[in-house]
C-alpha cells in the first residue's frame, strides 16, 4: 500500500455551468477518500504535470502532482467557473 | 370583479388537496375562490380542465439587465413565473456609481454571457442608488420583482478599486452597513454574496475579498430587517460546502435571518456528496437555523466546441490530444484522412457511433436549419457517422460549430426526484437570464410539474406547487404572495396538468441588436395573471400590461 496519497480514480462529469469537469478521487494512507474537482484549465495543468492526456492514465498518480496544480491555481484550481 | 377564472381545479399553494371552483380577481388581488362565482361585467377566463395555481416564484435569476428592456422577463412569464428574484451571486446593477459601471458590466458579461449590445444603448443608465434602479425598472415592469442587492457592488461602492485588493476597514464596514440598510429600505429582499464567481479577467469578484467579519456585519443589518442572505458556496468541494452550511447556520441563528445557498446538484460521479450536504442541512435546520439549499429541477448538459479542449474528450486520448493542439495544427489534423480514421476508431469503436448520436448542433453554423439537429440524424441523412459529422461541421465553420450533449448530469430521476421532495430543499437555482449563450434556463417549473410530478410521481401536484409558491414566498418573506386566498395578489398560473412541460431548447435572436440566446417555450400553460391582469395567454401571447410590483412590499403597495 502506498504511503502517500494518490489519485484512485478520475471521471468526467458535467459542471453546473455546462462545461465538463474532471473529478478526481484521492485516496489517503489512512483509508480516507476525498473528491477534488478541476475545471478544464486546471486539468490541463495536471495533464502537463503528469505528461499524459488521458483521464484513465491519472489512476495511481501521486497526490503531489495535484497539490502542485492547486497551489499554482489557488483561485480556479478547483472548478469554480461561475455560478 | 375584474376577472373570473372559471371552472378550474384549484391548487392553492398551501399543500392541501386540490378542489374544484372559480377564482375571482379584483383590483389586483384574489377576492374569492371556490364554488361558482357570478359577477356582472367581469371578464371570464375559461379554465375548464386546467389546474389553477398561484403564480410561480423563481428565487434565483439574473434578469437584472434584461428587465430594463423587457419588463416581462421573457420567456419566464409564459412558464407561469410571476415573481422573480434577480441580483443573485453578489451581483446587482445597484447601488453603482457611474464610474464603476464598466467594471460591473464585465462581471455580468462573464457570468450571464450578456452581449455588449445589452448594455450599450438598450436602456438609459441614469441611476446610481438602489431606489433609482427600482424606479427605472418600474417604468415597464410586467412581472413582480424581489431584488437582491449584490455584496460585490456594495463593496465596490464603498471601497472602489480596493474592493478587489483587501479586507475592509472598520469605517468601510460601517459604510457598507449603512448602504445595505438603504437598499433594504428601498425594497431589496436581501444580500447576495459569492465565494466562487470570477470576473471577465478570471479574477475573484469583490465579495470574495471580504473577511468573515464583513459578512457577519452585513448579516447583522439583514437581521434588523429579517432579510435573506443568498450565498454561492464552493459547490465543487463538498467539505467546504459543509463548512459553509455551518457558517450560514450560525449567521441565521445569530441574527434570525433566512439563508440560502446554490447550486446543489446530483452527480453520478459523486453520488455521496448531496446526501452529505443534506444531512448537515437537516442537522442545522433541527437547531432552528434556516439554511435552504436550492436545487434545480432540470438536468445538466455539456456544451463544447472544437476551439477549446473540452474535458468531455479527456477519456479519448487521441481526441483530447487533437483538441489541445493550436488552431492551425488542429485543422490540419482534422483534415488528414489517416488522422481522422484513428479518431473515428477511438470514438466509434467497431463503427458504433451511438455515444455521439444524441449530441445536438447548437450554434456557430451558417445553416440555421442545422440548429437542434442531432449528429445521429445528420449522419443518417449524409450517409456518414456522428463523429465524422461533428468533425465535418467543425472544419466547415473554422472550429466554431458548437454542440451540446444533453442530460449528462443531475439526471438520475430517482435521486433528483427524492431530493426535490425533501422538506429541507428549496426548489430553485434556475439561473434564468444567465448563461444565455450556453443553455436555456427557462421552464424548470414545467419540467418539475411534467417530469417529476406527472411522469415520475416523485411529488404530488399539491406538494410541488407549494414548493414553488407558498414555500418560496415564506422563505423569502414576500408578503401576500404564493397562495390563492382572499387578499393575496392576483398572481395565477393556469395550466393543463396532462401537458405541462418545457419545450425543446431553441436559439432565439431576441436580445438587443438581434443578439442570440437559448430559450425554451412553455408547454401546457394556458394563462398567466400578474396582479390581477392577464399578462400572457396561450391564445393571445404576451399582453402589454405594466402591472409588475416590487414583491417585498404588500401587493398593491408598490404599483408600477
Amino acid at each position: 500500500m502506498s504511503k502517500a496519497p494518490f489519485i484512485e480514480a478520475a471521471e468526467i462529469a458535467p459542471g453546473h455551468d455546462g462545461a465538463a469537469e474532471l473529478v478526481l478521487f484521492v485516496r489517503y494512507p489512512g483509508a480516507g477518500r476525498q473528491t477534488v474537482t478541476l475545471d478544464a484549465d486546471a486539468a490541463e495543468v495536471l495533464f502537463e504535470h503528469t505528461q499524459t492526456g488521458d483521464v484513465n492514465a491519472l489512476q495511481g498518480v501521486p497526490w503531489h502532482h495535484l497539490k502542485d496544480v492547486l497551489q499554482q491555481r489557488p483561485d480556479r484550481g478547483a472548478a469554480g467557473g461561475n455560478s | 370583479m375584474d376577472w373570473i377564472i372559471r371552472g378550474g381545479r384549484i391548487v392553492d399553494g398551501s399543500g392541501l388537496p386540490a378542489f374544484e371552483g372559480d377564482v375571482a380577481l379584483k383590483d389586483g388581488k384574489v377576492v374569492r375562490l371556490g364554488g361558482r362565482i357570478e359577477a356582472e361585467g367581469a371578464q371570464v377566463f375559461d379554465a375548464t380542465g386546467c389546474i389553477v395555481a398561484p403564480g410561480f416564484i423563481d428565487p434565483h435569476t439574473h434578469f437584472d439587465v434584461q428587465l430594463l428592456w423587457d419588463g416581462q422577463a421573457r420567456p419566464a412569464l409564459e412558464h407561469g413565473v410571476t415573481t422573480i428574484v434577480p441580483g443573485n451571486c453578489s451581483l446587482s446593477l445597484a447601488p453603482l456609481k457611474a464610474g464603476d459601471r464598466q467594471r460591473v458590466v464585465g462581471m455580468f458579461q462573464q457570468i450571464e454571457e450578456m452581449p455588449d449590445a445589452a448594455f450599450d444603448g438598450a436602456f438609459e443608465w441614469r441611476w446610481e442608488s438602489f431606489d433609482g434602479y427600482l424606479a427605472a425598472l418600474k417604468e415597464s415592469l410586467s412581472i413582480n420583482v424581489a431584488p437582491l442587492v449584490g455584496h460585490s457592488v456594495i463593496r465596490l461602492w464603498v471601497m472602489g478599486a480596493a474592493a478587489t485588493e483587501r479586507a475592509a476597514t472598520a469605517e468601510e464596514l460601517a459604510a457598507m452597513q449603512d448602504l445595505l440598510a438603504q437598499c433594504l429600505e428601498a425594497g431589496a429582499v436581501g444580500l447576495s454574496t459569492s465565494f466562487v464567481d470570477v470576473d471577465e479577467n478570471l479574477m475573484p469578484v469583490p465579495s470574495r475579498y471580504a473577511h468573515f467579519e464583513e459578512l457577519d456585519a452585513l448579516a447583522a443589518v439583514l437581521g434588523r430587517y429579517g432579510r435573506m442572505l443568498q450565498v454561492v458556496p464552493e459547490f465543487y468541494a463538498t467539505d467546504i460546502t459543509l463548512a459553509r452550511v455551518d457558517q450560514l447556520a450560525e449567521l441565521s441563528l445569530r441574527y434570525g435571518i433566512p439563508t440560502t445557498f446554490s447550486p446543489l446538484f446530483d452527480s453520478a460521479a459523486t453520488p455521496e456528496n448531496v446526501p452529505r450536504v443534506m444531512a448537515r442541512v437537516a442537522e442545522q435546520m433541527a437547531r432552528g437555523a434556516q439554511v435552504w439549499p436550492q436545487v434545480q429541477t432540470r438536468p445538466i448538459d455539456i456544451s463544447f466546441t472544437f476551439e477549446v479542449a473540452s474535458l468531455l474528450f479527456a477519456g479519448l486520448p487521441k481526441w483530447y490530444r487533437t483538441m489541445r493542439m493550436g488552431a492551425e495544427e488542429k485543422i490540419a489534423a482534422l483534415s488528414d484522412p489517416a488522422w481522422v480514421a484513428q479518431l473515428l476508431a477511438e470514438a466509434e469503436p467497431g463503427g458504433n457511433g451511438a455515444r455521439w448520436a444524441a449530441v445536438q448542433v447548437r450554434g456557430g453554423v451558417s445553416d440555421a436549419s442545422l440548429l437542434g439537429q442531432t449528429l445521429g440524424a445528420l449522419a443518417e441523412a449524409r450517409g456518414s457517422s456522428p463523429a465524422q459529422v461533428m468533425i465535418d461541421l467543425s472544419l466547415q465553420h473554422n472550429l466554431e460549430a458548437s454542440f451540446i450533449a444533453a442530460s449528462l448530469g443531475h439526471n438520475d430521476s430517482e435521486r433528483v426526484g427524492a431530493l426535490l421532495a425533501d422538506g429541507n430543499v428549496h426548489v430553485g437555482a434556475s439561473d434564468a437570464g444567465a448563461h444565455i449563450q450556453s443553455f436555456a434556463t427557462y421552464g424548470d417549473t414545467g419540467y418539475l410539474l411534467g417530469h417529476f410530478v406527472r411522469d415520475q410521481g416523485a411529488l404530488s401536484l399539491e406538494a410541488a406547487i407549494k414548493k414553488i409558491t407558498a414555500d418560496t414566498a415564506r422563505i423569502w418573506g414576500l408578503p401576500g404572495r404564493g397562495q390563492l386566498a382572499p387578499g393575496f395578489a392576483g398572481d395565477v398560473a393556469i395550466f393543463d396538468a396532462a401537458e405541462i412541460d418545457r419545450c425543446a431548447e431553441e436559439a432565439s435572436f431576441d436580445m438587443p441588436e438581434e443578439g442570440m440566446r437559448y430559450v425554451r417555450a412553455s408547454k401546457g400553460m394556458v394563462g398567466v395573471f400578474v396582479n390581477g391582469a392577464l399578462s400572457w395567454s396561450k391564445a393571445s401571447g404576451y399582453a402589454d400590461a405594466p402591472v409588475g410590483q416590487i414583491a417585498t412590499q404588500l401587493p398593491g403597495a408598490a404599483s408600477a
